[in-house]
């Protein structure tokens, strides 16, 4: 059964290709345009990682990281931020709202493969 | 039994030789697989719409996400033909480059000649509106240049323009001058429609 893994972003271009990416290396893909949906997805999917995006419109990606650890369905999915900003308070926010990991953009996809083979061993 | 075992040590470390170049390999084919999906993918969203606003925020999308910039312009050659509009920006401050004589500056330059500049290419920037350029990709249409896609200030953490980058601004140089003509027909298709309808 090949891991489930949930892609925000609100750039279509970015979220193509992160899933043709992350089909080629055998995952199972899911997406959502904005925080609010990513909250949602989350509860419905089930994913085994989630990568998130922080600047989103409706809701963004510190909150909707937030209210993912606030529910208890999905408070142990893992979650990798993904965005462009790499300033120290971004990341402080990251992990304050309960993120693993924090990956700046445009990502390398060995390291982005690297990273999650750490969380969801083959 | 001291021989059998050596043996198999050393079938051990030829293996595991093996393994990391097999490693090795499979990480240079998920990068060259990653960056043709990067050229698949700014080819499909190019071309995926004829609509002009949808067009120009694709390509600027692909500009700061893709390539990674914090600042960047889009450019098209004025119906006068003897400068170049800017249509678009991203992170530019207000006022900037609006208005760009064709041969001045960097951006000006490179669309007269139709050639890609990439920084520590000649001429060097001079003007401060230029100071932060990184690259100016000429938009080519059957050999005449209509605009151009300028991109300054990288994001902090990148360094520098890479190789898959400079495939990315070659693929743009075609494909969005294509994307960004054809939506032009088809506003002008739809004009005529309504012309002939009224």
């Amino acid at each position: 059964m090949p891991k489930k893994i949930l892609l925000v972003d609100d750039a279509n271009t970015v979220l193509m290709m992160e899933r043709m990416m992350l089909r080629g290396a055998g995952y199972d893909v899911v997406t959502a345009r904005n925080g609010e949906e990513a909250v949602q997805m989350a509860l419905a999917e089930r994913p085994d990682l989630i990568l998130l995006d922080v600047i989103m419109p409706r809701m963004d990606g510190f909150e909707a990281c937030r209210q993912i650890r606030a529910n208890e369905v999905t408070k142990a999915i893992p979650i990798i931020m993904v965005t462009t900003r790499s300033e120290a308070t971004n990341v402080q926010t990251g992990f304050d709202a309960g993120a693993n990991e924090y990956l700046t953009k445009p990502f390398n996809s060995v390291e982005l493969l690297g990273r999650l083979r750490t969380y969801l061993p083959e | 039994m001291s021989a059998d075992v050596e043996r198999l040590a050393r079938e051990v470390e030829t293996l595991q030789r093996e393994i990391e170049t097999l490693r090795g390999e499979k990480r240079r084919l998920e990068q060259q697989n990653a960056s043709l999906a990067s050229l698949y993918v700014a080819a499909y969203r190019l071309h995926g719409t004829i609509d002009r606003p949808e067009v120009v925020a694709i390509i600027q999308e692909i500009v700061i996400n893709v390539v990674g910039c914090e600042e960047t312009g889009l450019f098209e050659v004025a119906p006068d033909g003897a400068s170049l509009e800017l249509i678009a920006s991203f992170g530019l401050p207000p006022g900037v480059l609006e208005r760009v004589p064709l041969g001045a500056g960097v951006i000006g330059s490179s669309v007269r000649n139709g050639a890609l500049w990439l920084a520590g290419d000649e001429p060097r920037p001079t003007g401060a509106d230029e100071t932060h350029l990184s690259a100016c990709v000429p938009l080519v249409l059957a050999g005449r240049v209509i605009g151009a896609i300028a991109v300054f200030r990288l994001l902090p953490h990148k360094a520098a323009l890479t190789r898959e980058d400079h495939e990315l601004f070659e693929l743009l140089g075609t494909h969005a001058a294509t994307a960004l003509y054809c939506t032009g027909l088809h506003a002008r298709a739809a004009e005529l429609g309504h012309a002939r309808g009224a």
